[in-house]
């Protein structure tokens, strides 16, 4: 058992900067020109933060957050590891506004064939996003 | 004094009638929306296939039949569901062949998830987690649990009947000229539109917009039931928002050089470009109609949400795997490679280019060969390539397809018409009208009435269509009622 706990302490040392390495070439994959930053927190006075496990930790000053660089997305969980004068700590995606855009999809090109029905209330749609038919 | 009492009334009809917008609260400041929402005790399901695909089957690129591809989702779908606690609607998969990042959902109960979508999750690393995905399906699951779509029809047919009895546009136009308004583009807007165009736009779009918030709130509320972290909703917003700023961009650049125009139902404003006057009207309609982008207000109204409902998350591990080995399998890789020969085809029918397009087509393969899409366009090349025989056994086989589409089903009731089988023509037509929930079958059938030279049903028709208070549709069967 503690050749075990040993084992898996062991393997989390190693394999922790290599994943770092991999996310943040991930990161950097996804990304515009500049740097990852946290360029806002939604007006919000505390962020909850979390450990590198996920397990939630204490909530933070958010200005503390303002500015500061997201070293790497964590693949597991998909937090963010922001860079803090007290050390490295985990937030959410959603909880703060990072300068992480995605890539935009193909432009949708707009075909029509055949004859298009004039019906406004036939065509009424819940689309996700917007594209030719929908709103 | 008259003209003051018909414009309260028409104010407080439209008021009630905007307070219909079915689930209606609102997103919660306090709490989950799941724990408040009071759940339907049945969902509308749709008797026909037809019914079941609209407004999917509106479209000339309607389904594709592939459960080789659409099983993965629907296990997803199924398992959202089973976290649901009231009463549970028959939520089927359906894909769609449109390239755009968005998918759907019908009165029905039918979810469409478009192979643009697909393709996205395909080509893009960094959203392949099945998190992602469950949000997009259980944004769509929300919003027929919540009752929004049927609400929304509803609705709009009500809004309809209830303004064609009223044209009373230039009278409001001229109340709204006296009536002490101070604000310059509200009395351009009132005087040069019309009241019609005015309360459509103002009073209704609201929907939509409470709705698309609600269906993301309970959405992450789903997934956070079923298992899936709620952060992966996230990703999709920015994905949405990436491609609302390439479309503001390219209309952007459109309109810098020429006019730009404002249209809602069958009112449309013109500004040159240069004026700017004119412009900043096109924009207070667009704010009025809700035609701005929509995606980052989403995002920040999803944030809000996520901070006061999930205030601290237990440790939830990203499902990658099995979306990783959907996205890259044969069955959707062979799909997203057919989908991509229709819009090729599609786009070459769109330029004439006949002999073009049956070379392309001739290259799809299943699930995209069997498609409505396909039917259709090998259909239009037969016609116009001489194959006129041909044409009209694709073309009549077609037309029987559960998953038949609009432009199909017209161009099948118009060539028993011109064939003098008007009343085959118009049995046709009624039937797939019903099946589909579809008036816009009636210009058509207005058309073979005239070839049947069948006064009294043409008549019949067109009292229909103009009641209906669509001024497009009402506009085409004019149209019909004048050839």
């Amino acid at each position: 058992m503690p050749s075990k706990f040993l084992a898996r302490i062991l393997t989390n040392a190693v394999l922790s900067p290599l994943a770092i390495g991999l996310l943040t070439g991930l990161l950097n994959h996804a990304l515009a020109v500049e740097a990852p930053v946290i360029a806002g927190t939604y007006n919000t006075p505390s962020i909850q933060t979390y450990d590198r496990n996920g397990q939630p930790r204490t909530q933070i000053d958010a200005a503390s957050l303002t500015g500061r660089r997201i070293i790497a997305k964590d693949a597991e969980t998909d937090m963010l590891a922001v860079e803090t004068d007290k050390g490295l700590v985990y937030v959410t995606e959603d909880s703060v506004e990072a300068n992480i855009r995605a890539i935009a999809p193909t432009p949708t090109q707009c075909v029509q064939i055949g004859a298009a029905s004039a019906d406004e209330v036939g065509g009424s749609t819940n689309n996700l996003g917007r594209n030719c038919h929908g709103s | 004094m008259r003209r003051f009492a018909i414009l309260p009334a028409a104010f407080s009809i439209a008021a009630a009638l905007s307070g219909c917008d079915g689930g209606g609260g609102g997103v919660p400041t306090n709490g989950r929306l799941i724990d408040q929402v009071h759940p339907s005790q049945n969902y509308a399901q749709a008797t026909e296939v037809q019914g079941l695909l609209a407004p999917a089957n509106t479209l000339a690129s309607g389904v594709i039949e592939a459960p080789e591809v659409s099983d993965y989702p629907q296990a997803i779908v199924d398992r959202l569901l089973a976290s649901w606690t009231g009463s549970r609607p028959d939520a089927r998969i359906w894909l769609t062949p449109d390239t755009a990042f968005t998918s759907d959902v019908s009165v029905g109960g039918a979810i469409f998830l478009n192979t643009g979508l697909i393709r996205y999750f395909h080509d893009a690393p960094e959203i392949q987690k099945e998190d992602a995905l469950a949000f997009v399906l259980a944004h769509e699951l929300s919003h027929i649990l919540l009752g929004h779509t049927a609400a929304q029809r509803e609705n709009k047919a009500l809004k309809n009947g209830v303004f064609s009895a009223m044209k009373w546009g230039s009278m409001v136009g001229r109340f709204s000229a006296g009536s002490g308004a101070t604000d310059a583009v509200s009395k351009a807007i009132l005087s040069s539109m019309g009241a019609k165009a005015f309360l459509d736009t103002a009073l209704f779009p609201s929907w939509s917009r409470g709705q698309e918030e609600e269906a993301d709130a309970l959405a992450v509320d789903l997934m956070a039931r079923t298992g899936y972290s709620v952060s992966a909703a996230t990703d999709v917003m920015d994905v949405l928002i990436s491609s609302e700023d390439q479309d503001i961009a390219r209309l952007a650049q459109a309109e810098a050089q020429k006019e730009t125009s404002f249209t809602a139902d069958s009112f449309t404003f013109r500004a040159k470009a240069g004026d700017e006057i004119d412009r900043a009207i096109v924009d207070a309609l667009r704010a009025a109609a809700q035609q701005h982008p929509h995606a980052r207000e989403r995002r920040l109204a999803l944030a809000a949400y996520l901070r006061q409902a999930y205030p601290v998350r237990a440790h939830v591990t990203l499902t990658r795997k099995p979306l990783q080995e959907w996205v890259k399998s044969a069955p959707v890789t062979n799909l997203l490679k057919g989908v991509d020969l229709l819009g090729e085809a599609a786009s070459l029918i769109g330029q004439s280019q006949w002999g073009q397009a049956r070379q392309v087509l001739a290259h799809v393969r299943q699930p995209a060969a069997g498609s409505a899409y396909y039917a259709l366009m090998t259909y239009q090349v037969a016609m116009q390539t001489g194959q006129s025989a041909s044409a009209q056994r694709l073309l009549a086989t077609a037309a029987q397809r559960d998953d038949v589409t609009f432009p199909i089903a017209v161009a099948w009731g118009t060539a028993l018409s011109a064939a003098g089988k008007t009343g085959e023509a118009e049995a046709y037509m009624e039937k797939e009208q019903k099946a589909m929930s579809n008036t816009g079958f009636l210009p058509y059938r207005i058309k073979n009435a005239r070839q049947a030279k069948d006064g009294i049903s043409s008549l019949k028709l067109s009292v229909i269509c103009e009641g209906l208070g669509d001024d497009n549709l009402a506009r085409q069967c004019s149209a019909m009622e004048k050839n």
